[in-house]
């Protein structure tokens, strides 16, 4: 499809005009100086370029300016690009894909009769969403602002809060088809060279047809392809972005989605919320060891309750057990069927939550609560404590945003294991997930890092408990470079 | 590759469907059981030689759905067979559901039964698998094992005896004792278990009987001989060193009206040493007791160091003459070594005990008993002055 322009201003124009035959949003805009026989012709996308940019920095000066003394020279092009279009992004280029590119993205392009080349002119004008607060990630204390879809307001919101030469922007362009602009953002002194390295060759590697949102990079760079943890990190908020960077961790954002990624990820991770950081650091412990507790609660309170209502029933106090006697007599499904439509009954009312639009949003409140409430126990369909079960473990899922995806596949598991063979299958299936765990690596490092050994005092200070920030001086061993958080990395 | 995986996954799959859920019991599946009795029953036209059945009572506890509270009924049911296992197998003739013996409390033996030996009642509650060890068991005082469950109670007999039998520190008229406890006595030479009494009491109220748990049963070997009344079974506590916070009341002159003290015991603390002089044998019993004066039913001035040496003196006398006349009633009459004074001698003086093993059926009737008792008056509760008549 090479197209090759030549010096005449008509043919070049007809070459667009039979690429984009039916295109009726394509402007051909002709226009000359006042003193002059030049043409000139701006080409542009109706609705994506700024129209005040364009006739105050395009059109009147070229129309105004005097350019009869120059008009035949050779440098004519030149001459109007350097010295009369006030523009602040300019370019030249006679490929045809390059110039069908730019005018796609909003800018426009000058053609002068008597010239090969066409000028491409940054007259863009994208209407984006607003900086609003993440819907997903909504905290008490601390800063709101949320990243949006176009790639350079996110840098600018990660380069307003870490003001230093040290923070690195790498550009790269991934799909064939889509040519999405996505980078890596790193801090020079701080994140080790390997990692970074390693980012740059995944990221070179994906070869497809269009990346439209982060979670397609994510699937293609991650460690572990067939797991059900991730290993990579994504938020919808800069200050958590800006934390990891300070750590040692490289960021990858891509034009189009408000989601950035940030690696090497490690399992504690997923219990760390940026507000810790931001309140008292008793409150913040409380609330890490709250989160600790939900994630054991929200894995195994399903399968040890099955495990002992069937297997072990000398276990269970005896009041506890007469009354769960008398709650279980005439339910026709057995414990375990019972607890498994609970947990797609309720994984149903929550997915159905998300897509519901606003008109309907009352119905599902009351449906759900009936359903799930008071009709399935009087009708004799669940019994009462597996109300309880599936309450607290529906409860303590919310408290783990990220690990929802996750924590829904291990719950299944351990249901499934522990009504066949009782605790011995739920300690199984705790063998089976911590010999996972403890074998996969993210980027090198791995995934456990910080939750096994306790030689290092400066491991435990962000694991399970939050120190206060005058007692964390030390950046994590295995991801930095540099450790001492002290120390002015400018001056070295 | 792919086919190894694939291969190990049926595997596994296989594995689990074919070996899983050998133990799966549904909770509404099966009847627990919260007590025990055991009968001796021979029927008319057997042969006095001939082994007796037992006959069966088993407490089951069926929730009562009627009351909105959701109190808990009784429900009563019967079997008799010539094993206590298929005794109990065969209440599934009657009831359909198996029976969950795990949350069993209580095991009650009847005094008959009790006679001829309890051991083959105990060996099947250590051998089975659901039994816990820590069942208590009770004999019963001239009745039948049968009369103490009722039929469709709302107060279940069973919930209520086990935790009246969890505070026996507070009452002192039994000590409660559990299977493996009995076991271990019953396998040790020189040492015979003692099992709490129970009988059924009119209330006075209504008439009603209730349970009353009170006194000890003498054992030899695995037979009953003989029962001690509740006032003995305190001292036995004392010798046993199982007096927790049990009251003691001892009569005492005012000046010269015949009135009670009631003395709360704090804490208490027993010694029994074996004692060999030349041939003769002996025990020492040393007993530390630390009493707050609760009741006083008459004035005396407590505050006074004289009056009260003279309480504490008054209550070791008291203590010391119990406990001798109990050794020497049970030394006397059962021949029956329950305080484990031949344990106590096999590990203390272990070269006097082979001598004397063999015969101490009756050397245990010869023993000497020396007591040292120490009482010590440590506060009065709340008022340290009596009511007093009159005063202003």
């Amino acid at each position: 499809m090479n197209k090759i322009f030549n010096k005449s201003l008509n043919y070049n124009i007809d070459l667009f005009k039979k690429e984009f035959k039916d295109d009726d949003s394509i402007v051909y805009r002709f226009f000359q100086n006042e003193g002059s026989k030049k043409k000139f012709c701006l080409i542009y996308v109706k609705s994506m370029v700024n129209d005040e940019v364009m006739s105050d920095n395009i059109f009147k000066p070229i129309m105004s300016a005097d350019i009869k003394r120059h008009e035949n020279s050779t440098e004519f092009m030149d001459y109007v690009v350097n010295k009369i279009v006030s523009i602040n992004e300019v370019e030249k280029s006679s490929d045809f894909t390059v110039l069908v590119e730019n005018l796609y993205i909003g800018k426009s392009i000058l053609f002068i009769d008597g010239f090969a080349k066409g000028a491409i002119l940054n007259t863009l004008d994208w209407s984006s969403r607003s900086i609003n607060e993440p819907i997903s990630e909504t905290i008490i204390k601390g800063p709101r602002e949320g990243f949006n879809e176009v790639i350079y307001t996110n840098i600018s919101l990660i380069r307003r809060r870490i003001v230093s030469q040290h923070l690195k922007v790498k550009f790269r362009e991934i799909g064939n088809i889509t040519k999405t602009k996505v980078c890596i953002c790193y801090i020079e002194e701080v994140a080790k060279d390997e990692i970074v390295k390693e980012v740059e060759r995944r990221l070179d590697k994906i070869d497809i047809d269009g990346i439209l949102d982060t979670g397609y990079i994510e699937e293609f760079i991650t460690d572990e392809p067939m797991s059900l943890f991730k290993t990579l990190f994504t938020t919808e908020k800069p200050d958590t972005v800006c934390g990891k960077l300070l750590e040692g961790r490289v960021a990858i954002i891509c034009n189009g989605s408000p989601s950035v990624i940030t690696t090497p990820f490690v399992f504690i991770e997923y219990f760390q919320v940026d507000e810790d950081y931001y309140q008292q650091y008793y409150f913040a412990t409380f609330n890490r060891m709250l989160r600790y507790l939900a994630f054991f609660l929200t894995t195994s309170v399903p399968a040890i309750y099955i495990a002992l209502t069937n297997y072990h029933q000398e276990l269970i106090p005896t009041p506890l057990i007469l009354s769960i006697y008398e709650a279980r007599q005439g339910i026709p499904f057995p414990s375990f069927l019972e607890a498994f439509i609970m947990i797609i009954i309720f994984e149903l009312i929550r997915e159905s939550g998300i897509r519901i639009s606003k008109y309907s949003g009352s119905a599902i409140s009351i449906v759900g609560a009936l359903v799930v409430g008071e009709a399935a126990v009087e009708a004799r369909l669940v019994s009462q404590p597996m109300i309880i079960v599936i309450g607290i473990t529906g409860i303590a899922n919310f408290l783990l945003p990220k690990m929802a995806n996750s924590t829904i596949f291990i719950r299944i598991i351990f249901l499934f294991l522990a009504s066949i063979l009782g605790l011995y299958g739920y300690i199984f299936g705790v063998i089976f997930l911590s010999l996972h765990l403890f074998s996969i690596r993210s980027f090198g490092i791995p995934y456990m890092l910080n939750v096994d050994s306790m030689e290092d005092a400066v491991n435990m200070k962000d694991a399970y408990i939050r120190a206060p920030w005058w007692y964390m001086d030390m950046r994590g061993k295995l991801i930095s470079k540099k450790r001492n958080r002290k120390k002015n990395i400018a001056k070295n | 590759m792919r086919k190894k995986i694939y291969f190990v996954a049926v595997y596994f799959i296989t594995c689990i469907l074919l070996v899983g859920c050998w133990d799966y019991r549904e909770i509404d599946e099966v009847e627990i059981v919260l007590g025990l009795g055991v009968d001796s029953h021979i029927t008319p036209a057997e042969e006095v030689d001939k082994l007796s059945e037992t006959q069966f009572l088993v407490t089951y506890e069926i929730v009562g759905i009627e009351s909105e509270q959701g109190q808990l009924k009784s429900r009563v049911l019967k079997d008799e067979g010539d094993t206590l296992y298929r005794a109990i197998r065969k209440i599934i003739e009657k009831n359909g559901k198996q029976v969950y013996l795990a949350h069993t409390k209580i095991l009650i033996i009847s005094e008959e039964l009790a006679k001829q030996g309890i051991t083959e009642i105990l060996d099947y509650t250590m051998r089975d698998a659901e039994y816990r060890p820590d069942v208590h068991v009770l004999i019963t005082d001239n009745c039948d094992a049968a009369a103490m469950f009722k039929d469709d109670a709302t107060d279940v007999a069973s919930m209520r005896l086990s935790d009246t039998l969890k505070n026996q520190n507070k009452i002192g008229t039994f000590e409660s004792s559990t299977v493996w406890n009995i076991i271990d006595k019953m396998t040790k030479k020189g040492f015979e278990p003692a099992i709490p009494l129970i009988r059924m009491d009119k209330e006075h109220v209504d008439g009603n009987l209730i349970h009353t748990v009170g006194g000890t049963a003498v054992f030899k070997a695995s037979k009953m001989v003989g029962k001690l009344s509740e006032d003995e079974t305190l001292y036995y506590l004392f010798i046993d060193n199982e007096i927790k916070n049990q009251p003691l009341s001892i009569e005492y002159y005012f000046e010269d009206q015949l009135g009670h003290i009631s003395l709360e015991i704090l804490s208490n603390e027993t010694k029994v040493t074996p004692v060999v002089k030349g041939e003769s044998l002996g025990v020492n019993i040393s007993v530390d007791c630390n009493v707050a004066i609760n009741e006083l039913s008459h004035q005396i001035d407590i505050l006074n160091e004289k009056d009260r040496i003279d309480i504490e003196m008054n209550a070791e006398k008291d203590i010391e003459e119990g406990i001798t006349e109990l050794i020497t009633h049970v030394q006397k009459d059962y021949n029956s070594d329950i305080f484990g004074f031949g344990d106590l001698f096999k590990r203390q003086k272990n070269k006097t005990w082979k001598k004397v093993e063999k015969d101490w059926d009756n050397i245990f009737q010869t023993l000497k008993i020396t007591t040292d008792i120490n009482v010590k008056i440590e506060r009065s509760a709340l008022s340290s002055h009596p009511i007093e008549i009159d005063k202003y």
